[in-house]
């Protein structure tokens, strides 16, 4: 992840209740936290609290945004999260 | 390593007679053709008829660029005789472009397959034993045009595949070669930093001209990109959104200044990083960058596929253990060690950059090993049904 990031890829398949350490790219640890649900291999766990509508960061750049709350922890995915370069909403 | 010297001055890294259909109804003739000289690789065309507007323009554009790329000693052009490609024509400014070899025949006036098949053997094999002549020069990393790709992506093509793939770009770019970054649907959302990055106020304007450009053409065509982009598989992979999707895509094309934008097919008149107005359908992204000059090309994939291409040596990588170890026939490097901690993406790199150089100096890809010719040029303004 870089440092400005919202979200981390698991490099594991994750199941709810796991601890989980986020590591920057250049290999510092810099979180850890439990999984709120089972996530699977390179999908994303939500690092902070997030609110409906808000701009989700990966890369330090924006990659879409949320359509409900996540919470630290959870899965962050198509359920949660959006596009916001539709083409049709423009 | 050594290349083929062109009449251009160019530097190939194959050395192939070209046999080029120029429309579908032309295909089959073609690949009896090819498939009967060894040394001559069929192109085979999935339109060249029934084109119209910028569809028979870029159609036509890249018939005649495909002959220029350095990869082709002379070119056979196969046609059917009727089709809106004209392929005298083609051959005429064909020839006014370039001085290599160059033969044309129609299925039309040849008067069947069969003497189609029959002439155009012969006309391939005396264009091969022409091309056992090609001199070869010393080449380096300076005389290469470099393809990218990307194609069922997942998370670990931004993680590992395309950073590494990024190093080999940014390699080629510092010795004085040439980059292309293509797909522009997968350019939406990292508009701003690409165009950050633009070594002109003109290519600045070009960036944010396709990537807007395309946005309005989804918007008035009513198409939510969604439906196709992130992809089934690119979801399953892990990727939730177009914008995740491309901020991990135009790593393949290193860091480098982008010095032009060329359209679909277009031969880049600047070396360095440059960006090709190409659609996100692998086969014609790969295919335009073809067209457009690429000696050799680097697909990254995070799900894998089996795509080649007729002219260039398409090396394939993934940064997927798993998928590298279920597909291994049709990966030629293996990036996995940057997601699994067990190797850094610059040391990586530089293992690809080793394998490429090997690839210029003939090392068959897995592609090639296949005979995996993958092409279709891409088309537009289809109008000959409603689509109701």
């Amino acid at each position: 992840m870089a440092a400005a990031d919202d979200v981390a890829t698991v490099i594991e398949a994750v199941c709810v209740g796991d601890e989980v350490a986020v590591e920057t790219k250049a290999g510092e640890a810099v979180d850890t936290l439990v999984s709120a649900h089972d996530i699977p291999r390179f999908h994303k766990i939500c690092l902070v609290d997030l609110d409906p509508g808000v701009k989700v960061h990966k890369y330090g750049e924006v990659i879409g945004a949320t359509t409900q709350a996540v919470r630290r922890g959870e899965y962050l995915h198509v359920h949660n999260v959006e596009s916001i370069k539709t083409g049709v909403s423009r | 390593m050594r290349g083929y010297l062109r009449p251009d001055g160019s530097k190939g890294i194959r050395n192939h007679v070209m046999v080029l259909s120029t429309s579908g109804c032309a295909n089959m003739v073609a690949r009896r053709i090819a498939e009967a000289v060894p040394g001559a690789v069929a192109v085979e065309n999935s339109k060249g008829c029934g084109q119209v507007g910028t569809g028979i323009q870029i159609m036509r554009r890249c018939l005649a660029n495909l002959t220029l790329n350095p990869n082709v000693f002379g070119t056979l052009i196969v046609g059917l005789g009727c089709e809106s490609t004209k392929p005298y024509e083609l051959a005429e400014t064909v020839r006014a472009m370039s001085a290599k070899p160059l033969e044309v025949m129609t299925i039309q006036d040849c008067g069947g397959s069969e003497r189609a098949i029959e002439r155009g053997t012969a006309l391939a094999r005396e264009l091969v034993s022409q091309a056992q002549g090609a001199q070869m020069v010393e080449m380096g990393l300076s005389d290469l045009v470099l393809g990218t790709n990307c194609g069922g992506s997942d998370a670990t093509s931004g993680l590992a595949a395309n950073p590494v793939c990024g190093v080999v770009a940014d390699a080629v770019v510092s010795a004085g070669g040439t980059v292309m970054l293509g797909e522009t649907t997968e350019l939406i959302g990292t508009e701003d930093i690409l165009a950050a990055r633009a070594a002109t106020p003109a290519v600045r304007d070009d960036i944010y001209r396709i990537v807007h450009g395309l946005e309005d053409a989804f918007a008035q065509a009513k198409v939510d990109v969604r439906g196709a982009n992130p992809s089934p598989g690119n979801m399953k992979g892990g990727l939730s959104t177009l914008e995740e999707k491309a901020l991990g895509g135009i790593s393949k094309g290193g860091t480098s200044a982008i010095r032009q934008v060329v359209s679909y097919g277009t031969r880049p008149t600047e070396t360095g990083l440059v960006i090709m107005d190409t659609p996100g359908y692998d086969i014609e992204s790969v295919s335009g960058m073809a067209a457009g000059g690429a000696q050799a090309l680097i697909f990254t994939t995070g799900r894998g596929t089996p795509i080649g291409n007729p002219l260039m040596p398409v090396i394939k990588i993934t940064g997927n253990c798993e998928t590298y170890e279920r597909m291994g026939d049709n990966f030629d490097f293996d990036a996995s060690g940057a997601v699994e901690g067990s190797a850094t993406i610059a040391d990586l790199g530089e293992g690809l950059l080793g394998l490429l150089e090997r690839v210029c100096a003939g090392e068959q890809t897995r592609a090639e090993r296949y005979g995996f010719n993958d092409f279709s040029i891409f088309h537009n303004q289809e109008v000959w049904c409603t689509c109701i």
